[in-house]
């Protein structure tokens, strides 16, 4: 194509708080209208701000989870325009002096690490909502997620494809919801993007106009929007039209962005700093406290879990995708350990859980921590297989039973006639009489059709219903049959 | 009856000599007595009457403290349940407020019986009273002449003897100014001291609570119930209490007293300064020291102010947009339209014109012009106060520098009209706290008010300072005619 | 240089006022004036000095994270110019 994207990423992260970020209104969702705004967030006259501690402190832990800096002493500003859902005509948000600057995230595309910059996290508030389609004559406001606390982090464009992006942005979605700052509810609108595009043609140039998309909160929708911005893009410059900076709205419906406002009607915000908020200080100790509490950080886990675990980068970023995942994997690991001693242990657990625990759940639209099958039962069930007692097949079975009935290994094995049969002699009687009956299979495979010998392995197991040891059934087979 | 000083009220209350009720009765009636002062803006016997009943019975139960049963009212810029809250604005015409403003509760909390709500400027903008939607408000000493603004009814009222004293709020001398036209005693307290939450906002990091009454102690008794921490006003300052009459009885021979040379200028009218002068040798009379000071940038004090006070309301006031309370315009093609009639209707010409400026000052390519130029030499202003307060414990001069002038000379002149405010703005840009006592007439037989500074958080200096000037003269108990 | 009188419509614009042209005349006039005596404080040398955030210098006080407000809608809704199941109404907006 011969163009260089450049792309940058607002994202608005809400804040797992149980008030508002300047009121004592309470956060939750899908309330009746306006009755989680207060005084304050309705911004009837007299009312005054007055800052949530939860806030700052979560600010601080992104902070220092993207080793940034942060800030001893920051400013809420008041960013003025007029829309009914933006009750005081103003929203309280930093604008010279962020609560974060700097620090970076790492992202893996492809196998390859990638650094991406992080230009600032700052704190605002959530505006309310407009409902356009309730009545046919009037626009509808309810006011309750106004106030809703929110942390804004903003990247440097660096980010070349919208694969790039949608790493970083899940990356980040990681990030926010592992160090617990945000609840990571999608639908909700907890975690929305803004994405500016710009494309040049090389990177000796400098970067190109860029168009702002609004509003994105889906993976998906970020990923096609960036891609239908860049086509556009190039076809414009291509066409030699020139691209006006603006910003965008992205229509998932018809898969296109259609400009909302050009530069020139940009908005003259008229920033100063809130009269009614005083600067925040924020002392070395109070991080000092914040740093003694954060949590091994998902990047970090991902590497120790591929170093100490023999694990493929893949599956340790799966593993690692969340802290639910991360702490159900490393209990399994632990109590299996103390059942067995086993090579591939670690690599079996994972086999594990990023299969048959995964598509379970998925199915069952379970999330991991709540798991009828504890970790606890699957590293007894992982150990029953490593010790011979199952094969990977009826452990499945198993699995399946536990699932259901939350019963133990050992009495699910025991009540069902599962164990697999180890006993020689008695593999051997079968295998003699699998043989007898099925001579034709026996020929071919002496004659060199390594597929018969599969093919009486099958007819073993089945008559087995599975329990022989498919190893010592196939080593049998060759011994019996001169081989 | 209606003359009594609140500490003879507090007695007779306390000696059961007369009830809350009977006085509450008593001021109610007068208030619809003068009611052509146009000084009130609401009032609702019911709620007043209950209130006294209430402290009626903590009287009886001996719960009471000095405050209880003693009639107080509200400038209409606090919000209250019980009266509507307008802020002398169509915008908020039929206003009812769930909350109360946190001053509102502390007064009642202490026993004192509200009566009412009281007219003021426009959202506490002006100096004159000519700016409310309701009408302006009539001078008690000269019903031709402007009671001064924006607390002009807080002012009529207690110097008509309408309510012992009233709560009032100072921007850049909307305490002060006032008080001085209508013979009062008018305290501001340091920035920070009176909760604003429950005040509607005009200019935040410049708008204070305060009081209007008889005398310096009255206010320290009242300040006593009405000021401390406020944990929902940020601006709010966390101090333990304290008692701020506790200089009233001390000997306060050896404090100096500053004399700003700037404020004696040749604007001040004759009479104001052989006024003033003549207190300042009271003053020195009672043993204090005078001594020259400087106040350098006080002539700043005005453009600081006309760029930091539009700045701040031209985004306080945006709220008012009709979407969910206030007036809402009538005729609109849409929802943008709606907004902007609504606020051009329901805003009166001055804080349309402040709105304007504030506007302006704040957008892109004038901020650092104007904004950020003005906070710096708000700052200038600011380091004035600090070395004067090295050398001396108060400073001393005119409150304006003229006596109340007439309904209608000068709300045709903006500018004019914000000359007044030139004594009063610099200690509100500075947010020490200041006051206005009654030193004298003019040969018309209009007050003229003698302005005190105190350094931050020195309240109780300040009123000890006035109150050893109210023991040695009694301008401050002079009530003019008519109001029987 | 004053504003000009279709500057005043840009301001009123900003601040969401609309008026007619007598009182964007009226605005001009005073406006200009105002600025005029503003201009004297823009005169004074500020080099080094710090702009005031706030008079008092204090720094922000922190509140639990706790859900206190109590729902009062109905009287919030009581002073509502337009309100129909709790929502405030407006003119439609279109998109």
């Amino acid at each position: 194509m011969g163009w260089l994207v450049s792309i940058g990423l607002e994202t608005h992260v809400q804040l797992a708080t149980s008030s508002k970020i300047f009121s004592g209104g309470a956060t939750d969702f899908g309330k009746t209208p306006n009755s989680q705004a207060s005084v304050v967030d309705l911004a009837l006259p007299g009312t005054l701000p007055v800052l949530n501690e939860q806030v700052v402190e979560y600010a601080m832990r992104f902070g220092l989870a993207i080793n940034g800096k942060i800030n001893k002493r920051s400013v809420f500003a008041r960013k003025n325009y007029f829309y009914p859902d933006l009750p005081k005509g103003y929203q309280i948000s930093q604008y010279e002096e962020p609560i974060v600057e700097g620090g970076s995230l790492t992202i893996w595309v492809n196998n390859n690490g990638k650094t991406v910059r992080l230009t600032r996290a700052h704190l605002e508030e959530d505006a309310g909502k407009s409902l356009h389609d309730i009545y046919p004559t009037h626009s509808a406001i309810d006011l309750n997620r106004a106030g809703t606390p929110l942390l804004e982090i903003v990247t440097e464009p660096d980010m070349n494809s919208s694969l790039e992006a949608v790493e970083y942005a899940k990356t980040l979605y990681e990030l926010v919801t592992w160090i617990g700052i945000c609840s990571g509810n999608m639908q909700e609108g907890n975690f929305r993007c803004d994405a500016n595009v710009s494309i040049r043609k090389s990177p000796d140039c400098p970067l190109g106009v860029r168009r702002e998309i609004k509003n994105l909160n889906s993976f998906k929708f970020l990923q096609s929007a960036i891609d239908f911005e860049i086509l556009w893009q190039v076809g414009q410059l291509e066409e030699g039209r020139k691209i006006s900076q603006a910003t965008v709205l992205y229509d998932a419906n018809k898969n296109e962005t259609r400009v909302m406002r050009e530069k020139e009607d940009a908005h003259d915000y008229r920033y100063f700093a809130d009269p009614d908020l005083l600067p925040l200080n924020i002392t070395n100790e109070a991080v000092e406290k914040v740093a003694q509490d954060m949590p091994e950080l998902p990047n970090e886990v991902k590497t120790r879990f591929a170093k100490t675990y023999r694990l493929s980068r893949e599956d340790a970023s799966l593993l690692g995708a969340n802290r639910q995942t991360a702490d159900y994997f490393e209990e399994t690991v632990k109590q299996a350990r103390k059942l067995i001693t086993f090579d591939n242990l670690e690599k079996i657990i994972s086999n594990w859980i990023l299969g048959e625990l995964f598509a379970t759940l998925n199915k069952n639209s379970l999330k991991i921590q709540d798991s009828p099958v504890d970790p606890h039962n699957l590293a007894k069930l992982v150990s029953r297989i490593c010790d011979g007692t199952l094969s990977s097949n009826l452990g499945k079975t198993v699995f399946e039973q536990m699932w259901i009935s939350k019963e133990d290994v050992d009495s699910i094995i025991l009540q069902k006639g599962l164990k697999q049969i180890t006993d020689s002699s008695e593999i051997e009687k079968i295998v003699g009489t699998i043989i007898s009956e099925n001579l034709h299979l026996a020929n071919e495979y002496k004659s060199g059709k390594d597929k018969a010998l599969n093919a009486l392995v099958g007819k073993i197991m089945k008559a087995t219903k599975g329990k022989a040891n498919p190893q010592k059934v196939k080593d049998i087979l060759k011994t019996k049959l001169g081989y | 009856m209606f003359a009594k000083t609140i500490l003879q009220l507090s007695q007779g209350l306390q000696d059961r000599q007369f009830s809350a009720v009977e006085i509450a009765t008593l001021f109610l009636d007068r208030i619809e007595k003068f009611s052509n002062l146009n000084a009130f803006l609401d009032i609702n016997r019911d709620t007043s009457l209950k209130q006294a009943k209430a402290a009626d019975k903590r009287l009886a139960e001996r719960r009471a403290n000095p405050l209880t049963g003693i009639p107080i009212a509200h400038k209409d810029i606090f919000v209250t349940t019980d009266f509507k809250s307008t802020a002398g604005s169509k915008m908020l015409a039929n206003y009812k407020s769930p909350f109360n403003a946190t001053i509102v509760d502390n007064l009642q909390s202490a026993g004192m019986v509200s009566l009412g709500k009281l007219n003021c400027d426009e959202f506490a903008m002006g100096s004159s009273n000519e700016n409310s939607f309701y009408g302006p408000v009539l001078n008690p000493w000269d019903k031709e002449h402007v009671p001064g603004g924006s607390s002009g009814g807080s002012a009529a009222a207690v110097s008509a003897r309408l309510v012992p004293a009233a709560t009032a709020t100072d921007t850049g001398g909307s305490i002060r100014e006032p008080a001085a036209f209508c013979g009062i005693t008018g305290v501001k307290p340091t920035y920070g001291r009176a909760s604003r939450w429950g005040m509607i906002a005009f200019a935040s990091s410049l708008d204070q609570g305060g009081i209007m009454c008889s005398s310096a102690e009255e206010a320290g008794l009242i300040f006593n119930s009405m000021l401390g921490f406020d944990s929902q006003d940020s601006t709010s300052v966390d101090r333990p209490p304290e008692n701020f009459n506790r200089y009233i009885d001390k000997d306060l021979k050896e404090l100096k007293i500053g004399i700003p040379r700037e404020f004696f200028d040749s604007n001040i009218d004759n009479e104001v300064r052989v006024a003033i002068q003549a207190a300042l040798q009271a003053l020195e009379h009672a043993g204090m020291n005078l001594i020259e000071i400087t106040l350098p940038n006080s002539h700043l004090g005005i453009p600081v102010y006309y760029v930091i006070a539009p700045a701040e309301c031209s985004s306080n006031l945006s709220r008012y947009d009709g979407v969910r309370y206030g007036y809402r315009a009538e005729d609109h093609e849409n929802l943008t339209e709606m907004i902007k009639k609504t606020r051009s209707e329901g805003f009166g010409k001055e804080p349309k014109r402040r709105i304007m400026i504030g506007t302006y000052v704040l957008s892109q390519g004038y901020y650092d012009a104007y904004y950020l130029k003005a906070q710096q030499v708000r700052q200038l202003i600011i380091n004035d106060f600090s070395s004067a307060f090295l050398d001396c414990d108060i400073i001393a001069g005119p409150v304006t520098a003229e006596t109340a002038f007439k309904l209608g000379d000068k709300i045709k002149d903006p500018l004019s009209m914000y000359q007044s405010d030139f004594y009063t703005i610099p200690a509100s840009l500075a947010g020490i706290p200041a006051m206005s006592i009654p030193c004298g007439f003019s040969s018309t037989g209009l007050p003229i008010g003698l302005q005190l500074m105190g350094n931050y958080f020195e309240e109780a200096k300040l009123l000890g300072v006035a109150h050893s000037y109210q023991k040695l003269t009694d301008w401050h108990t002079k009530m003019p005619d008519g109001i029987s | 240089m004053g504003l000009s009188v279709s500057d005043i419509r840009k301001i009123a614009d900003l601040a969401y006022m609309k008026m007619d042209d007598s009182e964007y005349e009226e605005l001009e006039r005073e406006i200009n004036s105002i600025l005029e005596m503003i201009a004297e404080m823009q005169q004074v040398d500020t080099s080094n000095i710090k702009p005031v955030s706030h008079p008092t210098g204090e720094t922000q006080g922190l509140r639990k994270d706790q859900a206190t407000a109590t729902d009062c809608t109905k009287l919030v809704m009581a002073n509502a110019p337009l309100e129909q199941e709790n929502l405030f109404l407006v003119p439609k907006v279109i998109d």
